[in-house]
């Protein structure tokens, strides 16, 4: 009978352990969730990667040029923002607020997209004007 | 002259396969160090046609387009140059690079002849045309010729940049028409 309670005891106090373990984790878990993210779009061999990222507002990206050549990260429809030159092992971060597209004016055929929230933007096949672009 | 794009491809490209060919039958092989020479000098006679486009144009298009090739071949170049020095090669005169700078010499002349918006077609057919022909002989001679490891992988390394070149100079050709 002892012996029974013994066995009865420990497995209600791993039960108890179990429960008070999840609950934390459910709420790490929603805290995860909340926390701004910080995401990597490598430039190397000429291309974005990944050309199309998805992220949520308030996010930090980082572009990390791996090429030999100069590259920079450029919004596409307005020229509203721009990294400048990212040297060859340079890199550069933002903070994404909304979905835009944007190309390296450098070499105007590489192009990417941020997603932000789900929310899809269309990317130019047109060759981008060259005009004088914005400050970061 | 109907096609100047075609003109300038026939030209370039007849002159490189001539080389690849003639390389071929005649079981010659480039050292290391002549694959290194043939891939500086194909670097700088794009620099100095872009030279040239700074001197002639006013073509926004064209001007951004020069810039670019200045600036990645004096970085293909420093590559290049940093890996000879660190392997102990000198980049080493050859038929190869003779006869390229020897047809550069012919196109820079005619790209001098010409002016405006002349001068803005005839340089990017001219860009097009070089970067096919650069591309192929990249692939299908200095990169199977490369003996060394890190100089064959720096020739791979260079044909990303070149194939978007020709794509970037495809959409300025397609803007100007």
């Amino acid at each position: 009978m002892r012996v029974l309670i013994y066995v009865s005891l420990l497995a209600a106090i791993a039960m108890g352990c179990g429960g008070s373990q999840n609950d934390p984790a459910a709420t790490s878990s929603d805290n995860v969730q909340n926390v701004p993210q910080r995401h990597v779009v490598e430039i190397s061999e000429m291309k974005f990667v990944p050309d199309v990222l998805n992220v949520n507002k308030g996010d930090t990206i980082v572009w990390i040029n791996k090429d030999m050549v100069d590259h920079d990260v450029t919004e596409e429809a307005t020229h509203s923002w721009t990294s400048s030159k990212i040297p060859a092992g340079g890199s550069w971060e933002m903070i994404a607020t909304k979905s835009e597209a944007y190309f390296c004016s450098l070499h105007v055929v590489m192009k990417g997209k941020i997603v932000v929230d789900g929310n899809e933007v269309a990317m130019s096949d047109e060759l981008p004007s060259v005009t004088q672009c914005g400050a970061p | 002259m109907k096609n100047p794009e075609i003109f300038w491809s026939g030209i370039i490209l007849s002159s490189l396969l001539c080389i690849t060919t003639s390389f071929a039958q005649n079981a010659q092989t480039l050292s290391d160090a002549e694959v290194a020479s043939v891939a500086v000098v194909a670097n700088q006679i794009d620099i100095a046609y872009a030279e040239i486009a700074k001197e002639k144009s006013k073509d926004a298009e064209i001007l951004k387009f020069a810039e670019t090739m200045i600036n990645d071949h004096n970085a293909v170049i420093k590559q290049a140059s940093d890996l000879v020095k660190k392997l102990g090669v000198t980049p080493k005169d050859n038929d190869v690079s003779k006869k390229l700078l020897s047809d550069a010499d012919a196109t820079k002349k005619t790209l001098r002849s010409k002016s405006g918006s002349e001068f803005n077609k005839a340089y990017i057919d001219n860009e097009v045309a070089y970067h096919k022909a650069v591309i192929e002989a990249v692939e299908g001679l200095l990169i199977p010729e490369a003996e060394n490891a890190e100089l064959k992988a720096l020739l791979q390394n260079v044909v990303p940049a070149l194939k978007t070149h020709l794509a970037h100079a495809e959409m300025v050709q397609k803007s100007l028409k």
